[in-house]
């Protein structure tokens, strides 16, 4: 089968802005990862994946589990380092950064995890959960300050400033998934991984969140990359689609093109079992 | 609201049989400190024999309540304060809520069977799943030696779709993947041979064509065995392709029921047309649902859905619970607006 | 959350909880919290009472005029074979004995705590430190202490540091299998994305939220520590023969109670028996009042 190519648009297709730095903002150049047992022998998480993400863009990688998706998206923050092939952000690839330097490229992503209330540290309040990555980063920012850039945070993702003194434990599912997403904006990220952001919430939470996702992006002028399961979610937050199966890259393009048209006989296998 | 209200409620196209399950006027409570909260609210739903019965709601609906209600899996702080579930078996009908514990137990397992939300925790990991399918029979004295049992539950794994029966059954839960092991407790709950199945978010957290394979066994393993079931779930998607009537709770309270496609086609209630619309779709905007579902630490005076509520409001909406009224036949919705 | 029972949020009229909540919920006598008041009152009560209320008399002067006198109206307790009150001895113990085992305790929290937290990444050092630990372990509390206070002299200092070193393994290990299950949620990879430093993590996350196991162990091994010390007492070893002590009343009650008197034996263990049991109801109702505190109902 030959090996999809990278998803980058064609020439004459709206993208970016004019003049906007060369080059994808994120980058998988045949990205290999493996995990040896003793039991099991060699499985590759990821295998040979291409992926170019350009700054502005929304991409969103979909496969079911197993299929490497999760193991993908902490690549892209260097957090996990590919055992062949490399993954780049800002041009620089992770794995010829120090580890000191890779903590301060983390500065520049966001992410936000699929458990609201596992991610975040229970014995925190909400405004410290929120700011910690003002705190890592940018030291110089006064107590005060940083209360005041947690409140404007949590304004942008519509919970009230009352929320700042309490804990993870009295918010609902949806209020936690927002402080996540709070803390993932609040240094103003070039970009922001979601991993599968929505598929712990109820069907109406989800709506709330999608919808504030994409009014967050419009605000921010952020690229997204977006891990789901869910093909409806995918389509409605993304332009381009990375399917997965086994770590291997089954079919990418624009979510037209892999809707409309899914090269891929899993893609179609994929549709045709998304219910409602 | 009496069981004859929902009485004629017939999917077209599929003659359904007599009531299974008559649940009327049910509330069950929590008490949580000094604090009460209404977790079902005079709820009444019907199962047919040989009905796909779906009950969606999402958290703070009270549908996991209500079938946990059912089969007495409450915790020590619940307690069911009205109502009735009659369960008709053979002729035989018995009150779910209020018999005693020991014809309770008799009728789970051969009566009444369960499919758990977390299916990792129903299996035994210290058990083949042969075992388990024997430690059912032996349980319940079900007729006939080992080899026809073994036999018994080949068949049966061979109805869910494993390709392989014989070798699932020697092998331990957690060499199952996800999806598996909810098929092996489909076949556990159905191996009696039960008149009512009752599955609990049977497909949450399981992988698009999983989901889809473990209800398609589920539906035909019901259309062959001829018992009914009610799914309870939040995924619209899943009531729409397998289940005959649906029921939509809120609040504790059913909103609406009826023929599954002409309610969801044609939805009556404003919380069902919200939850459908909150469905995202590529390239359509989302008008999501405001709010979110109160405490329940209150029954409310009018409507429950008033505070979210997207439609202009009767001025009835705030003064009295609109009851569960027919709207065409076989459709009922609670609710002033229209 | 799908599936949930549903549970109001925040406390009592959605209040956030402080601090101060926790000690408003202990003193509202919430449901278990009784044995938890008691513990604290006679550990805290006993303590104070030897070192501030006046005692009816001297625990250490002897009495030649009275000795081994039954209770009575004069001596509750009677006297012991020095004619000294045992009520007053008892007491003026406690503030002996109860700080000691604490002190002892806390030298092997912060200890073994910090080490605890500090194993709880991988490596081959780790794995080293855990077999030395398992060696260490293998000791005989009693005898090592014995032998530590033996060689380096009875002093309050002496004895602390012994029980301390003793105690640190069982912290370690505590202290770590925490550390691993904290470790192991997803609000610490929230940190590593972020860009946090291994440091940093482990002291705003990880420490945090294994205090609560720690500050219940500190309890029970204070109450391990205080039957340590008793026994150190009984054998002569661990404080001056003028300081009273428990451990030092048993030894010295012990050969009376053959011949009936059994008031100089039976206060000082009954002491030491109800010190333990609070010891071990305060790590209890620890537990459980840190364990509920971030949380709800």
């Amino acid at each position: 089968m030959p090996r999809p190519s990278a998803t980058e648009p064609a020439p004459d297709q709206p993208g970016g802005q004019p003049g906007a730095g060369s080059g994808p903002l994120l980058r998988f150049a045949a990205a290999s990862k493996r995990y040896s047992s003793r039991d099991f022998g060699d499985r590759w998480a990821v295998r040979e994946v291409d992926l170019s993400v350009l700054a502005g863009k929304t991409v969103s990688i979909v496969g079911e589990s197993g299929s490497g998706k999760s193991t993908m998206i902490r690549m892209a923050m260097g957090l996990i380092t590919p055992d062949e092939g490399s993954v780049e952000f800002g041009g620089q690839q992770w794995s010829r950064l120090t580890r000191k330097e890779r903590r301060a490229q983390r500065g520049r992503i966001g992410m936000v995890f699929q458990e609201p209330f596992g991610a975040l540290d229970p014995r925190q309040r909400i405004w410290e959960i929120v700011v910690e990555p003002l705190t890592v980063h940018q030291r110089g920012i006064s107590k005060p300050e940083r209360q005041e850039r947690a409140r404007q945070a949590l304004e942008l993702v519509g919970l009230n400033a009352d929320m700042l003194k309490k804990l993870p434990a009295q918010l609902s599912g949806g209020q936690q998934q927002r402080v996540g997403i709070a803390r993932a904006i609040v240094g103003r990220p070039e970009l922001v991984l979601l991993d599968e952001p929505t598929s712990a919430l109820d069907l109406s939470v989800q709506a709330q969140l999608l919808e504030l996702l994409v009014e967050l992006r419009a605000e921010l002028a952020t690229t997204y990359v977006l891990v789901s399961h869910d093909l409806h979610v995918a389509a409605y937050l993304a332009d381009q689609v990375l399917v997965l199966k086994d770590g291997t890259a089954m079919e990418s393009g624009t979510v037209d093109e892999v809707f409309d048209s899914p090269a891929s006989p899993y893609t179609r296998e994929l549709l045709r079992a998304q219910l409602g | 609201m009496t069981a004859d209200a929902q009485a004629g409620a017939e999917a077209p196209g599929k003659a359904s049989g007599e009531p299974v399950l008559s649940i009327t006027d049910l509330s069950v409570r929590y008490r949580i400190g000094q604090s009460t909260v209404h977790a079902v609210n005079e709820a009444t739903v019907t199962v047919r024999s040989g009905d796909i019965v779906g009950i969606i709601g999402e958290t703070g609906s009270g549908k996991t309540t209500i079938v946990r209600s059912l089969l007495r899996l409450l915790p020590p702080n619940a307690s069911i304060s009205a109502g009735q579930a009659l369960f008709t078996s053979a002729g035989i009908a018995t009150d779910l809520v209020s018999c005693d514990r020991r014809a309770h137990r008799r009728l789970l397992g051969p009566q009444i069977g369960f499919v758990p939300q977390d299916t990792v925790g129903a299996l035994s990991p210290v058990r083949t799943v042969w075992r388990h399918f024997q430690d059912t029979f032996a349980a319940h004295g079900q007729a006939g030696n080992r080899q026809q049992w073994r036999a018994q539950a080949e068949q049966l794994l061979g109805e869910m779709n494993f390709p392989d029966p014989a070798r699932v059954l020697n092998q331990y839960p957690h060499e199952l993947s996800g999806g598996m092991a909810q098929r092996v407790v489909i076949a556990l709950a159905i191996s009696l041979n039960p008149a009512l199945l009752i599955a609990d978010e049977p497909t949450s957290g399981l992988d698009a064509t999983s989901k889809a394979r473990a209800l398609q066994s589920l539906t035909a393993l019901s259309a062959n065995h001829g018992c009914a079931v009610i799914i309870v779930t939040h995924d619209i998607g899943v009531v729409r392709a397998f289940c005959d009537q649906a029921a939509v709770m809120y609040g504790g309270f059913v909103v609406e029921a009826g023929n599954a496609a002409a309610l969801l086609d044609h939805p009556a209630h404003p919380y069902t047309r919200a939850l459908l619309g909150s469905v995202p779709r590529r390239g359509q905007p989302l008008t999501p649902l405001r709010g979110r579902v109160g405490t329940l630490l209150e029954l409310p005076v009018g409507c429950p859905f008033i505070d979210r509520c997207p439609q202009v409001h009767d001025e009835r909406c705030a003064v009295s619970r609109p009851p569960l009224a027919e709207r065409e036949p076989g459709h009922y919705a609670a609710t002033f607006c229209h | 959350m799908i599936g949930e029972v549903i549970q109001p949020a925040g406390g009592p009229a959605g209040q956030p909880w402080r601090n101060g909540q926790a000690a408003t919920r202990l003193l509202s006598g919430t449901r278990g919290n009784s044995a938890l008041i008691a513990a604290c009152v006679w550990l805290v009560g006993s303590v104070l009472a030897a070192v501030v209320a006046p005692l009816p008399y001297s625990p250490t002067a002897p009495n030649p005029a009275a000795v081994l006198a039954p209770p009575s109206g004069a001596h509750w307790l009677g006297t012991d074979q020095n004619g000294t009150d045992v009520l007053s001895r008892v007491i003026a113990a406690a503030s002996n004995d109860i700080p000691l085992a604490l002190a002892g305790a806390l030298v092997a929290a912060i200890l073994g705590g910090a080490a605890g937290v500090a194993l709880s990444r991988d490596g081959r050092i780790t794995d080293a430190c855990m077999r030395l630990l398992d060696l260490f372990q293998s000791l005989p509390v009693l005898v090592v202490a014995l032998t530590i206070v033996a060689l380096a002299g009875s002093s309050f200092t002496n004895v602390v540091v012994a029980l301390g070193l003793i105690m640190i393994p069982q912290f370690v290990r505590i202290t770590r299998a925490e550390a691993l299950v904290v470790r192991s949620h997803r609000f610490i990879e929230a940190s590593d994305a972020i860009g946090a430093s291994g440091l940093r993590v482990t002291f705003r996350h990880v420490l945090p939220n294994v205090m609560p196991v720690v500050l219940a162990q500190l309890s029970l091994s204070a109450g391990m520590g205080l039957l340590a010390i008793a026994g150190l007492g009984f054998l002569g070893v661990g404080v001056q023969p003028s300081t009273p002590s428990w451990g030092l009343m048993l030894n010295g009650g012990a050969q009376f109670i053959g011949t009936g008197q059994w008031w100089v034996l039976i206060p000082p263990a009954g002491a030491i028996v109800l010190s333990v049991l609070s010891f071990n109801a305060l790590a209890r109702g620890l537990q459980r009042l840190l364990e509920k505190e971030p949380r709800d109902l």
